[in-house]
């Protein structure tokens, strides 16, 4: 009678331990930061957001980023308090997601400190855009066995989008601004910093 | 041709001056704006659960007072405090506001497990609800 019991025990603590070990293998970063930069005729637009979320599986290498629009701060001031106006609304874009995977997962070991090099393919949503991102980044697993990740790139948007992008701009900042002078460019360059524990 | 010379020289000295009282003017900050809504962090979250959009339209770029207990307080990139916020000290994490600089001495002030009041812009919700430029309420 009491070895049923023991096995059911055993079993028990078995899956327990196996489900603690597996689900400590997500790493998370809450105040991960983003940095965009567009230009435009008259200047270079750049803004931060430094409270990007974000999940990386050291067991299958897929990372998630996920941050809200109104999260970002410009490095204008005078633009940063027209973006964080009241007036200034970001429904229909208010998050920024990127759902990918590590593809060179087999190159990183998680439990050695050092500096790798990662390939990463995903997609980057804003709003209903999605598109596919390819790049690379440096992956740091410190001594503590905390880790850093770090990449930077560009993505050339379409023309179409361009568009789109200005005219929303100028919908929801206001029709006086010419947006062929001050709307963002094709070029949009990225960095991404987390830092997972 | 000199006139012109002169008018030329003054244009790009006034434009200059106007690009950098813009590029410098001071950044958003929620110091001087007087909230729009107080409420409990719970209320907070179970509006943007209950229904997102909804909460988004009412809470997004508005100034929110909140007062909870800190269960975790880092420092961001940027090295500003990050305060997360919960009901009790070992409660599930409802709010996440990031601090003003000019709050950085009063927050090194605090522990984990105070109970604070503050004020903070609503950026909308991730894991938690995110705020920005939080200042402490007396």
């Amino acid at each position: 009678m009491l070895r049923p019991m023991v096995r059911c025990s055993l079993l028990l603590l078995i899956i327990i331990l196996s489900y603690l070990t597996a689900s400590g293998q997500t790493l998370l970063c809450r105040t991960g930061h983003v940095n965009v930069k567009s230009s435009n005729r008259l200047s270079e637009i750049e803004a931060d957001n430094y409270q990007v979320q974000s999940t990386l599986d050291i067991n299958d290498g897929s990372v998630e980023f996920i941050g809200l629009t109104k999260s970002f701060s410009l490095e204008s001031g005078a633009l940063d308090k027209a973006f964080n106006s009241q007036y200034v609304n970001v429904n229909g874009y208010s998050k920024f997601q990127f759902n990918g995977a590590i593809t060179n997962l087999e190159e990183i070991d998680f439990k050695t400190h050092g500096e790798y090099t990662f390939d990463v393919k995903g997609i980057l949503t804003v709003g209903e855009y999605q598109r596919t991102t390819i790049t690379s980044g440096t992956l740091i697993v410190n001594k503590d066995f905390t880790i850093q990740v770090y990449s930077d790139f560009a993505i050339k948007i379409e023309e179409e989008n361009v568009k789109q992008i200005n005219t929303l701009l100028e919908e929801r900042l206001g029709s006086f601004l010419n947006m062929s002078s001050l709307g963002v460019s094709r070029d949009i360059e990225i960095s991404v910093l987390f830092n997972y524990k | 041709m000199r006139k012109f010379g002169k008018f030329f020289i003054g244009l790009i000295v006034l434009l200059s001056i106007v690009a950098c009282i813009f590029y410098f003017m001071p950044k958003y900050s929620a110091e001087s704006i007087a909230p729009d809504y107080t409420m409990e962090l719970s209320e907070l979250n179970v509006a943007f659960d209950k229904n997102e959009a909804a909460a988004s339209t009412k809470y997004v770029g508005k100034v929110i007072a909140i007062e909870g207990v800190i269960q975790e307080k880092s420092r961001d990139q940027e090295q500003a405090s990050v305060l997360l916020l919960s009901n009790t000290k070992n409660g599930q994490p409802l709010v996440l506001c990031t601090m003003e600089n000019s709050e950085s001495d009063k927050v090194s002030k605090l522990d984990i497990g105070d109970n604070v009041k503050l004020k903070g812009q609503c950026t909308g919700k991730l894991l938690e609800v995110v705020m920005k430029n939080g200042i402490l309420l007396d």
